[in-house]
């Protein structure tokens, strides 16, 4: 067995192939953002505080990953990576409550024409719900469709 | 390949723990999506005992160089 960056996890040829392909468009994904985030920034619109600004592009590319990952089969549920996309699942729940419980409290989202740190945290928030939600939506489709691939 | 699977009696997952494939790449090659290396044909092949070109081999009228 193999380990390190040649470690397949399992995979077969067709998810090796498709991995590939999700690398690729998470690579393009980030230097588009990151190009459009440097050209922004000298243009003197900031868009979210620093810290933050790197958080939600981070997410962003991991999350839409993670997305294309469920949609294309390569990690089918009920295999070992449903614990990722449930952990995934959980910590943006909770970081959604604690950033609904902020703007309850009366803290804004946006900071001027940027968004506040708060706002921030909601916007990855909401980016981890969705790789969890797409992953329970596929699991729901998968559940009532597999009869339909045996015909 | 759908053909030869259900003569032999065999569903998707059958067929794909017999090659050591997900039952998504049973499914991707029978759709046409996806096309398997030769090490995977020639699994399936011996999973189902029938010959590759047998299987694989196109008709003329499906053959579209």
């Amino acid at each position: 067995m193999k380990f390190g960056w040649n470690h397949n996890w399992g995979m077969d040829e067709r998810q090796l192939k498709m991995r590939g392909n999700v690398f690729q468009h998470t690579m393009i994904l980030y230097m588009a953002a990151l190009l459009a985030d440097g050209f922004l920034t000298d243009c003197g619109i900031i868009w979210a505080p620093g810290f933050q600004k790197n958080l939600i592009i981070l997410w962003l590319g991991l999350d839409l990953a993670l997305c294309e990952y469920v949609l294309r089969d390569i990690a089918p549920a009920g295999g070992r990576n449903d614990v990722l996309y449930i952990l995934e699942g959980v910590f943006g729940l909770l970081l959604l409550c604690l950033s609904l419980s902020a703007l309850f409290k009366g803290r804004p989202l946006t900071n001027g024409p940027a968004l506040s740190r708060e706002g921030a945290h909601l916007a990855v928030s909401l980016l981890m719900c969705l790789s969890f939600f797409v992953f329970l939506c596929k699991r729901v489709w998968g559940r009532f469709h597999q009869a339909e691939d045996e015909d | 390949m759908k053909a030869a699977r259900a003569a032999k009696g065999m569903t998707q997952q059958d067929l794909a723990a017999a090659v050591g494939v997900t039952r998504q790449t049973i499914v991707a090659i029978e759709r046409g999506d996806y096309n398997p290396t030769v090490r995977l044909c020639v699994e399936i092949c011996r999973a189902l005992g029938v010959t590759l070109d047998g299987l694989f081999w196109p008709g003329d009228e499906e053959f579209h160089p």
